[in-house]
């Protein structure tokens, strides 16, 4: 079962956080609130060797702000970005943390703001279609990602595992260098799209949810 | 007549200028032209102009919109509507100390108030508060150095069957100065024209990390849009105004006399017609 070695999955229910009379969530401030609140809730699995799936659940919410949004979940996505490759310089942000962050129950106003959100801030995150609190069973993709790296993440969901020169032999009529798939696969995990480990000298990447709707 | 803001502009020319105001004439202000006459108000009575300080204390005695845009900018919330209420006007001092909670019930009140006096659809009464939520944010993140205090700062809407006006107002660093923290925007902004264009057409930040700012403004838009409303923006020495609906939206670029800070105006109503 390779999910039994992949990120620790959390559910996180963001109502419980805000109380149950939000169900507009808007601005900045009210987001600081709530991610303080979300973060201690995630703080006990943050030692997971192989990270944490952070399933945020939206359930209860009808809207949310642009900048309510970006405190919540672009904030996760940087810091598991930074946990990934490092904060490249910028002092701004969050502190890194290996975090996968996933969004399920979104209501359609709420999911069209996070995929603009997204979008503009060119990143991907998965929301959970099927999740039984272990694992993710189905998900689809929000958010901005360009074709090849779909492709790419979609076969590494079918081949279960991955790797550069393991995807160059796989598919030696795509001309692509074992270099290129090395960018890929990298990007997928510094995305938080699939998680890897180190097998001897090198890098094995593997999904956490066990099925993508592509499109 | 109700002075609005480009008629703020002509005003504060005249003050300026020394030249004869008509006071007689003025009944009241839109919400927009008591924010930024207020804001313009803070930079007379530090310099003592006795002319400015004769005007504004006759145009707070005519009205209460101004008066309590005043107050709320020196941080006095003078009146504090109750958790459920729906008031018609509301404007209080964005103030970064105050909890979250406020402002979320502050947000609850515009929102109730669209729907129950403005008439407005709960899902656009949803849309503007997000605007409002979007613009507060943008005073607490921009309008002080980096790391340091927002400056003062006013928020308020005035509601009507059919209408609203919402409006802010800082007395901060301006939209030219918190661009150029990024160095990517520097050398790219000669002026206070440049920069409310790049914020407000282009989406510029003053934050370098990727995905963390420069989209409040652009949802700002998006939402009036839809509702076919009026927005004038105001920082240093210019104004950026956008009228109409979607692709027929006109841009018109004024000169508005140096001020400090960030000031937006808007205007919508639920006919289409502002």
């Amino acid at each position: 079962m390779i999910f039994a070695m992949g990120p620790r999955a959390v559910l996180l229910p963001l109502a419980k956080v805000a109380g149950e009379d939000v169900r507009h969530a808007h601005g900045w401030a009210l987001a600081e609130k709530h991610a303080a609140g979300l973060e201690a809730l995630l703080a006990p699995s943050l030692q997971s060797p192989n990270g944490v799936a952070a399933v945020v659940d939206l359930d209860g919410f009808e809207s949310m702000s642009a900048s309510y949004v970006k405190r919540i979940l672009v904030w996760l996505l940087i810091a598991g970005e930074r946990s990934a490759v490092g904060p490249k310089g910028v002092a701004e942000g969050p502190p890194a943390m290996n975090v996968y962050p996933v969004i399920i129950n979104a209501a359609p106003d709420v999911r069209e703001e996070v995929s603009i959100v997204l979008e503009h801030s060119n990143r991907t995150c998965f929301e959970a279609l099927e999740f039984d609190g272990t694992a993710i069973r189905r998900a689809r993709l929000v958010g901005k990602i360009d074709k090849n790296l779909t492709e790419t993440l979609l076969r590494v969901l079918s081949a279960k595992e991955a790797s550069a020169p393991m995807f160059h032999e796989r598919f030696p009529d795509e001309q692509i260098g074992v270099t290129a798939w090395n960018n890929r696969l990298n990007e997928l995990y510094a995305r938080r799209l699939v998680w890897r480990d180190k097998r001897v000298r090198q890098f094995v990447f593997r999904p956490f949810v066990e099925e993508v709707l592509d499109g | 007549m109700i002075l609005d803001s480009g008629d703020v502009d002509d005003l504060r020319r005249a003050v300026s200028e020394n030249l004869p105001i008509r006071l007689s004439e003025i009944e009241d202000l839109s919400l927009g032209a008591a924010t930024e006459l207020a804001v313009a108000f803070v930079g007379w009575r530090e310099a003592g102009t006795q002319a400015a300080m004769r005007l504004v204390s006759t145009l707070s005695k005519r009205s209460r919109t101004f008066d309590r845009t005043i107050d709320a900018l020196d941080g006095i919330s003078s009146v504090v509507p109750g958790d459920y209420d729906a008031p018609l006007l509301d404007i209080q001092p964005v103030a970064p100390s105050l909890d979250a909670v406020e402002w979320l019930l502050f947000s609850q009140r515009l929102r109730r108030s669209l729907e129950a006096n403005g008439g407005f659809e709960p899902r656009k009464a949803m849309a503007l508060s997000k605007v409002m939520s979007e613009l507060v944010d943008n005073v607490i993140e921009h309008s002080g150095v980096a790391g340091t205090t927002p400056s003062r700062a006013v928020v308020g809407y005035a509601i009507e069957s059919g209408r609203m006006n919402l409006a802010i107002g800082d007395v901060g660093r301006g939209v030219l100065e918190s661009l150029r923290e990024n160095p990517e925007w520097r050398e790219r902004l000669p002026n206070a024209r440049a920069a409310i264009e790049a914020a407000v057409l282009e989406h510029a930040s003053r934050r370098t990390l990727t995905g963390l700012g420069g989209l409040g403004l652009r949802s700002v838009q998006q939402t009036l849009v839809d509702l076919n409303g009026s927005l004038r923006f105001r920082s240093g020495d210019a104004a950026l105004t956008l009228e109409g609906p979607g692709q027929a939206r006109e841009i018109r670029r004024s000169h508005s006399p140096q001020m400090p800070g960030f000031q937006v105006a808007i205007s919508c109503s639920t006919s289409g017609n502002y």
